[in-house]
């Protein structure tokens, strides 16, 4: 009895994790890129799964094909944003852009609330049951989420590690003038970069919608999470992003299972102490 | 020259006259409300955005906020204490918990220090939650001084105002003065700063000092005046707002937080529509005055800008 608890709870706690950890490779992508904390990535998460409702709930969009249109849409909303957005907010001051961000989110999060309203709405699962493998009791719907994070992680991975414009987006993030200098395109690679941060976490909200309810009050939360993941992991580095996803999640899992609700306060307690020893963080450096 | 000719010392003694004279008359309770709420928004926005100007990314004013709520009603409620014993005790230990705050973070600069102020809210309003059992507490009004009891929300007005007017007049002081130059030389350039003898460390942690400590205070006028104090009023989003008051209003400007508080608190109030649409006010307000008036509010008029400009390209 108890090992399926235990196992239930370390896949809770795997399905949780990475989809923090996809929305904190997006945050970190676009901090790491262009220097600006994005704020309005809870937001983003939302829209994710709320595009994925009202295409597959609304119109009756296959689950799959849903999550991957908002995921799309999402990441083409990023290239609006740094083409008209972030670019006429012409500014020395980093605290500028962060709040522009945050003002962002604020919109959204008030559009959405207008439009759809308070009452959170559910999406039915696309998977359901459970798998029985050698007597380890795993839940499907939270195996799917697994997967498809996993898949989306490793393309991230493979695409920075192996293709050339991947490189060149991780040049820029390391020297943007030297890597002007030898040839790479700022204006493209901030537009992918967007691009790519948005639909991560675009894809993210998409996943996590048939786990939980939608509604306009789940980017907070979020983004409070995917900060700490961050900022534990260490500013602009995807490693650490993946890494701190998956420890506070099962962290989260563990804690909210056999601690209670107390355990919000022990994390973020926990980060205030890792930025007091390591103020880069667990994988960042200076 | 006549100091009573000057234009901006006499609207000051103008809106004074103004802000005394006038309320007594007004029965509304709703404008009352909103006057006093504009009292205790532009404390927090004035003292929050000194702290930003000293280059301290400070996102957690909201905390001593309500660390200065919670020491009156636990100090009124349950230990019995009257109210005027601890009103300021309530704005020191706001200002010692934030020494010490400021003192342990110490090395911690930028990004990291936002994400620390952010987290030390919600660790402040998960304590509020575990201990206070997370229900709204009823908190009770300050005792009598003579005639002024506190039964009548002008009582809390003219408390307010007396507050926010000697913060206005501090931040006033503070901006004449050496520790005022000092602040703008630090946010110009802190190693230069560092470099001209000016003890950049010691001076950030005693300015966030005196600000949260003056936050507590406001937050110690706000615990009897709300009467029922939950752990809802504590929240990040109300610590980002009181940054817009100054970023809307015009942070480089003695009066721009102010302006800030005044707008953003009565805008969503005189508009039509529920309270869903606050935050669409809010951030379509925001967003207005970073890409259209990044100077704030006060840019609008020649007025209100006493504060030397940044030099332009440095």
């Amino acid at each position: 009895m108890s090992s399926i608890i235990i196992f239930q709870v370390i896949l809770n706690g795997l399905a949780m994790g990475l989809i923090y950890s996809l929305t904190a490779a997006g945050f970190s992508l676009i901090y790491g890129q262009a220097g600006i904390l994005f704020f309005a990535l809870g937001e983003v998460y939302m829209l994710g799964a709320i595009v994925t409702y009202v295409l597959n709930a609304g119109i009756g969009v296959p689950y799959i094909i849903a999550v991957a249109i908002s995921t799309g849409g999402l990441g083409i909303f990023g290239v609006l944003l740094e083409r008209y957005f972030f670019h006429f907010l012409e500014s020395e001051n980093a605290l500028t852009y962060a709040f522009a961000s945050l003002a962002l989110g604020m919109l959204i999060a008030g559009i959405v609330l207008e439009l759809f309203g308070e009452q959170g709405k559910a999406i039915e699962a696309p998977v359901s049951g459970v798998l029985n493998i050698y007597g380890v009791i795993l839940t499907k719907d939270k195996l799917l989420v697994i997967i498809i994070a996993l898949l989306i992680i490793s393309f991230l991975h493979l695409f920075f590690k192996f293709t050339k414009i991947g490189r060149a987006i991780r040049a820029v993030s390391q020297d943007e003038d030297a890597a002007e200098l030898v040839g790479v395109s700022l204006a493209s690679t901030k537009a992918l970069t967007f691009f790519l941060a948005l639909s991560t976490a675009g894809a993210a909200g998409g996943l996590i919608a048939p786990l939980f309810y939608v509604d306009a009050f789940m980017a907070g939360p979020t983004l409070m999470t995917t900060l700490i993941v961050v900022v534990l992991g260490g500013l602009g580095s995807f490693v650490g992003a993946i890494s701190g996803g998956l420890f506070i999640g099962l962290v989260q899992s563990f804690g909210y299972t056999f601690v209670g609700g107390i355990m919000s306060l022990i994390t973020f307690i926990v980060t205030i102490i890792v930025l007091l020893v390591k103020p880069e963080g667990l994988f960042g450096h200076e | 020259m006549n100091k009573i000719g000057n234009p901006k010392i006499l609207f000051g003694i103008c809106l004074a006259v103004i802000l005394v004279a006038v309320p007594p008359f007004i029965k509304n309770e709703f404008v009352l409300n909103i006057l006093i709420f504009i009292g205790i928004n532009a404390i927090l926005a004035m003292t929050n955005n000194l702290i930003l100007r000293t280059g301290i990314w400070f996102m957690g004013h909201v905390a001593f906020y309500a660390i200065g709520a919670y020491a009156v009603l636990v100090g009124t409620r349950y230990l019995n204490l009257s109210y005027w014993v601890i009103f300021p005790i309530a704005g020191v230990l706001a200002g010692l918990m934030a020494l010490v705050f400021g003192y342990v973070t110490r090395k911690v600069k930028g990004i990291p220090f936002a994400i620390l102020s952010v987290a030390l809210v919600e660790v402040v309003r998960l304590t509020i939650v575990t201990c206070m059992s997370g229900k709204p507490i009823s908190c009770p009004s300050p005792d009598a001084i003579l005639f002024w009891d506190f039964s009548e929300k002008i009582h809390y007005y003219y408390f307010v105002f007396l507050l926010a007017g000697l913060v206005l007049f501090f931040m006033h002081k503070v901006e004449k003065s050496r520790i005022g130059r000092e602040i703008n030389g630090i946010k110009e350039n802190e190693e230069v700063a560092e470099s001209l003898g000016i003890n950049t460390g010691c001076f950030k942690v005693i300015i966030l000092g005196i600000c949260c400590g003056v936050a507590g205070l406001a937050g110690a006028v706000f615990a009897p005046y709300a009467k029922i104090v939950g752990h809802t009023s504590f929240t990040l989003t109300r610590s980002i707002i009181i940054i817009i008051y100054a970023i809307v209003g015009g942070s480089d400007s003695l009066w721009g937080p102010v302006i800030g508080a005044a707008f953003l608190t009565i805008l969503p109030e005189i508009l039509p529509g529920q309270a869903s649409l606050q935050n669409i006010v809010y951030a379509s307000a925001v967003l207005i005055c970073l890409f259209f008036l990044p100077g704030g509010l006060v840019t609008l008029s020649g007025f209100f800008q006493d504060r030397r400009r940044p030099v332009e390209g440095a």
